[in-house]
Order: structure tokens, then C-alpha cells, then sequence
């Protein structure tokens, strides 16, 4: 049996029921169990009163319940918007408003529950799902992908990959993120098994080598970090995941330095290199790395564009064409306009990331043309963090910077408040004793990746010509004062 | 490995991976400069360059500051 993404209905029915489709930490689920639990799954959603053509928010965390739901939405022609619990409450309701979303279901306690006080259809037919990211401005964004879109991608998964029959995938990545399709539509379109991996068995090494060893995953795909954090643990190696054969990488650049430490517990495992926005629906290039890798640090290749995408340069910026490319941001022709247009009839999308294309197509990504970041595969725009600083008591401007180390690469954020009563103009200094808990505070409003590593106080913003805070300013008084600080204590 | 004092070498790793410096009494993660993510670059960095290895349950004690990684790495290199 498997999933067929192009009819959105299960297929191949008489044979492989018994073969198992999905397992979390509680149990595992057969194939016949997964369809039957789908539909009956309709049936209830059905009588809660949901009709195709609206918005489902679900939420939960690695729950079987949670992929059952985005199959029951699929089927039913129910655009879904998934929300991982790393979401706080608040952020949560921001985002059923967003959407006008009359339902929620909450995988956790399986159970539906009233949405928006003002529920609306959307205006856009045929979503597969809405996907929310980081929005400059404050409020997350939603991305629409269309059900087109995303069975061209299962069916990338399914047709390029060779991953051989019924594998099993790894399933780590939150659902709110899109690269967690790749598990979730690898094992369904391949009649596979998804191996749904929660945070508390993630936590513990041992017990997460052990689970994915059970569940003899062959295909792991993550961020580049999450597989760095794996190499601490020293059961993190080929004899302790026999069946682990492909690595798939995205989110983030992946380095010649991590392919090889991989190659040294894994010696004949494949890794894949891949990249592409949420607005192109998960991926858009990919390249299986080979051996020999070039030295040094620099990034290796995100490949080349899949068979229905279309890669181009506009003024060093990457533009993607092809029909994986979203429906626009939900209810923000604003937004839309600004990213989105035509090229060759197809529509494309402007991804504000720089990049070059060698002879070859192969494409080498060059960072962002504005404030967006990739922290540990995060997509954070700094706007938004910025927005959730001025929440706290007592703040009215506030600024993240990105510290970066010499070599470009990324290490974390830093969070400035504008305290001009306080201290003179950019100088830093300690904050309000009234901020003492800003972190506790701040968790109430961003999910945990948004929080920055430190805050501290300044005077006056450094500003840029144009007016804007000047980011780069307020890093460089950062590191002043560490430098100050460990020659004043050495 | 160099002649620089241990604590200056550890401080040299921490400050390579995380692109700042850092005083050798700094309280590393309940500050904020490190994170999990860097925990894992520094763990290895000093694998690497002593030899021992800080186990993964451990992290937040002797990660502390320079001065307990250097201690932890007295007494186990």
C-alpha cells in the first residue's frame, strides 16, 4: 500500500496492510490501521462540521494523530496549517485569527475544539496547506502551497531519491516546518514507514539511537545541526544503525568538514544536499555529494534544480519558476506582489537569497539580501524577534542582531532594548532590574528558537544613513565589550 | 600543542566557536554565550585538542566557565 499524492487517496490497498506505516513513542501503526484510521478520522471531522475549501489548524507534537489528520484533511479537500507545541499558546491563537480558521484539532488529546471568533473560507481553492514563518513585521506569515505542489514533491521523493522499496524514514523536524514533508511524504508515497521521533526520546542519546534502530530507519534527513549534535554521542555510528544508507540535508549550508566526520561513522552512506524556501514548497535543487569533498569550510553545493523547477538569476538574487512555486502569502497581496510573479507562464518566486550558478547548474548559495537569518535550519527574520522584544514592560524599541563569527558563519542573536534614559548613546549596559525575567517572559510570546541568547541595554540606536538601526553597529559595540571584559580580567 | 597556559588555550577554542571572547570567569551558558549548539563544537574542539571528552550529560557543569572546563580538563586529559 501507499499514499498517492496526486489523487490524495491510499493505493495498492490489497496488498502490504499489514506492513507498518507509522510509529511514535507510543505504538506502532499498519498500513490497513492508517486507512482505516483516516477515514474514520473524516467521519468525525465531517460531523464537527468542517467542509473543504476551509482552514484546519492542527497542533500536537510527533503524535501518529497529528499525520492521520493531515491525511484526513488531504482527503477531504481540507487545507490544513500545522502547529508544533514549541508554539506558544499566544502565537498559537495569533495564527488561528490569521487564518479564520473555525476548527483546531489537537493531536495530543485528539480531540477538535472552536477556532476564530470570526471564521472565514479561504479565498484560495485547492491548498494542500498553509505553512507559517517568520514575518518581518511581527506577525508570521502564511505561506499557501497548493495540493499540485505538493504532489510534485512526493513525487520527487518518490521518482529521484532511489531509495529503494518501502524504506523507513526518520521523522525529527517539527511539522510546522516543511522539511519535515520530506519523512512524512518519502514513507507515504513509497508505502514506507514514518518514524515519528518526540522531543523526550530525541533528548536522551541512547534511547534515540536505540528508537531509531527499532524502527530500522534508512532515510535520515534534518539540518546539518541536528545531525552535529548526534556526533556527541558515540552510538551514533553504522554499527549501532545497520540500516541507516541515505542522509538528506536542508535548512541550512552543509559543510565538506560535517560530510566527512558523517563518512567516518558511516562510511557507505549516501548524503544529499538540499535546498529551497517554504514558498517552493521544501525543496527546490538537490545534489548526492561524492567523495572526494574540496577542503576547506565553504559550503558545499545545494545542487541543481529538480526536474520542474527553473533556476535563474535576477541581479544575484535566486528567482524559482515551475508549478511548486505557493499561492501567495494568506491574506497579504502585499506581501505577495512584492515576491511573486510570472515567468514563462509558470509562477516564480523571488527568494531574496543570493546565490551563484556555475556552468555545471550547480548553485552555491552567497546569504541573504535582507534581515533574515538561518539559525541551526530556524528561519528567523530579525523583524519579528525585534517585534516580540518591544512586549516586555517598559520597552519601546528594541533590535536583534545575528552574531556572526569572522568567517561569516552564524552563532546566535542578541537582543538590544533602547533604554536613552538610562545610558548614554551607544553605550551598552546591563538591563532594567524590571527585565530580570525577559526570557520567561519572552517564551510566552516566541517559540524557543526566536529567543535571544542574551539582552542588554543601550542608549541611543546607532542608525544607518537611511535611519534604519544600524545591526551591524550595535555587533561591533557587542564585541567591544567583551574584548573590554576579558582584558580588564586577565 | 602550544605552551599558552591551559586556560588561555581553552579560552582560544571557546572564542573560536563562538566569535567573541570570553573572560576566564564568564559564566558561559547561564549567560548566554554558549548554547547547545556551540556546547557541541567546544566539546569536540577540546576532544580534539586534549583528548578527553566532556560526556553529554555533563555539559552544563563543566562548560560553566573557562575556569571549570579547565579543571575538568586537568584532571582527565
Amino acid at each position: 500500500m501507499h499514499f498517492d499524492f496526486d489523487r490524495c487517496e491510499f493505493a495498492d490497498c490489497s496488498q502490504g496492510g499489514s506492513a507498518p506505516a507509522l510509529r511514535d513513542s507510543q505504538r506502532v501503526l499498519d498500513w490497513a490501521g492508517l486507512q482505516a484510521a483516516v477515514e474514520a478520522w473524516v467521519v468525525r471531522a465531517t460531523g464537527e462540521g468542517i467542509v473543504p475549501g476551509t482552514a484546519l489548524v492542527l497542533s500536537g507534537h510527533k503524535q501518529i494523530e497529528f499525520v492521520v489528520a493531515m491525511l484526513g484533511c488531504l482527503r477531504m479537500g481540507v487545507t490544513y496549517v500545522p502547529l508544533d507545541s514549541i508554539n506558544p499558546p499566544q502565537r498559537l491563537q495569533r495564527i488561528i485569527e490569521l487564518v479564520g480558521a473555525g476548527h483546531c484539532y489537537d493531536a495530543g488529546l485528539d480531540s477538535f475544539r472552536a477556532g476564530a471568533a470570526a471564521a472565514a473560507p479561504l479565498a484560495e481553492a485547492g491548498l494542500a496547506y498553509i505553512m507559517f514563518t517568520s514575518g518581518s513585521t511581527g506577525d508570521p506569515k502564511g505561506v499557501q502551497i497548493g495540493r499540485d505542489s505538493l504532489a510534485l514533491f512526493a513525487g520527487w521523493i518518490r521518482d529521484c531519491l532511489a531509495l529503494g522499496p518501502q524504506p523507513a524514514f526518520m521523522n525529527q523536524m517539527l511539522f510546522s516546518f516543511d522539511f519535515s514533508l520530506f519523512d512524512l511524504c518519502g514513507a507515504l508515497a513509497l508505502g514506507g514507514q514514518c518514524v515519528l521521533c518526540p522531543r523526550e526520546v530525541i533528548a536522551d542519546p541512547d534511547t534515540f539511537v536505540g528508537y531509531l534502530a527499532e524502527g530500522q530507519v534508512q532515510v535520515w534527513a534534518s539540518t546539518p545541526s541536528f545531525v552535529r549534535q548526534q556526533l556527541l554521542n558515540d552510538a551514533f555510528t553504522a554499527e549501532h544503525l545497520p540500516a541507516l544508507q541515505v542522509f538528506v540535508f536542508g535548512a541550512e549550508s552543509l559543510t565538506p568538514a560535517l560530510a566527512r566526520q558523517l563518512w567516518e561513522r558511516f562510511p557507505k552512506a549516501r548524503i544529499i544536499n538540499s535546498y529551497g524556501p517554504t514558498e517552493a514548497t521544501c525543496s527546490t535543487t538537490w545534489i548526492e555529494i561524492q567523495p572526494p569533498l574540496e577542503a576547506g569550510v565553504q559550503p558545499l553545493s545545494i545542487g541543481r534544480a529538480k526536474p520542474y523547477a527553473e533556476l535563474f538569476l535576477d541581479d544575484g538574487e535566486l528567482c524559482i519558476a515551475g508549478d511548486h512555486v505557493m499561492r501567495g502569502y494568506l491574506n497579504r497581496p502585499d506581501l505577495s506582489e512584492a515576491v511573486l510573479f510570472e515567468h514563462n507562464g509558470k509562477r516564480a518566486y523571488r527568494s531574496g537569497d543570493l546565490a551563484e550558478i556555475d556552468a555545471q547548474g550547480r548553485v552555491f548559495f552567497h546569504g541573504r539580501r535582507d534581515d533574515q537569518i538561518k539559525l541551526h535550519g530556524y528561519r528567523i527574520e530579525l523583524g519579528e524577534v525585534d517585534a516580540g522584544l518591544t512586549t516586555l514592560p517598559g520597552v519601546s524599541t528594541a533590535a536583534t542582531v545575528a552574531l556572526r563569527r569572522p568567517d561569516g558563519t552564524l552563532v546566535r542573536m542578541i537582543g538590544f532594548i533602547e533604554t536613552p534614559e538610562l545610558l548614554p548613546a551607544a553605550t551598552l549596559g546591563p538591563l532594567p532590574a524590571a527585565l530580570a525575567d525577559w526570557k520567561q517572559r519572552l517564551a510566552g510570546s516566541l517559540p524557543a528558537y526566536m529567543i535571544p541568547s542574551e539582552l542588554l541595554a543601550c542608549g541611543q540606536f546607532p542608525a544607518t544613513l537611511s535611519d534604519k538601526v544600524d545591526r551591524k553597529r550595535l555587533a561591533a559595540l557587542y564585541q567591544e565589550a567583551r574584548m573590554k571584559r576579558r582584558k580588564e580580567t586577565a | 600543542m602550544s605552551d599558552l597556559p591551559l586556560k588561555q588555550q581553552l579560552a582560544e577554542i571557546i572564542e573560536n566557536v563562538i566569535g567573541t571572547s570570553v573572560a576566564h570567569d564568564d559564566l558561559l551558558i547561564e549567560s548566554g554565550l554558549v548554547d547547545s549548539m556551540t556546547a557541541v563544537d567546544i566539546v569536540m574542539a577540546v576532544k580534539n585538542a586534549f583528548g578527553c571528552k566532556v560526556p553529554a550529560t555533563e555539559i552544563d557543569e563543566h562548560l560553566e566557565s573557562v575556569d571549570a572546563l579547565a579543571a575538568f580538563v586537568q584532571n582527565n586529559r
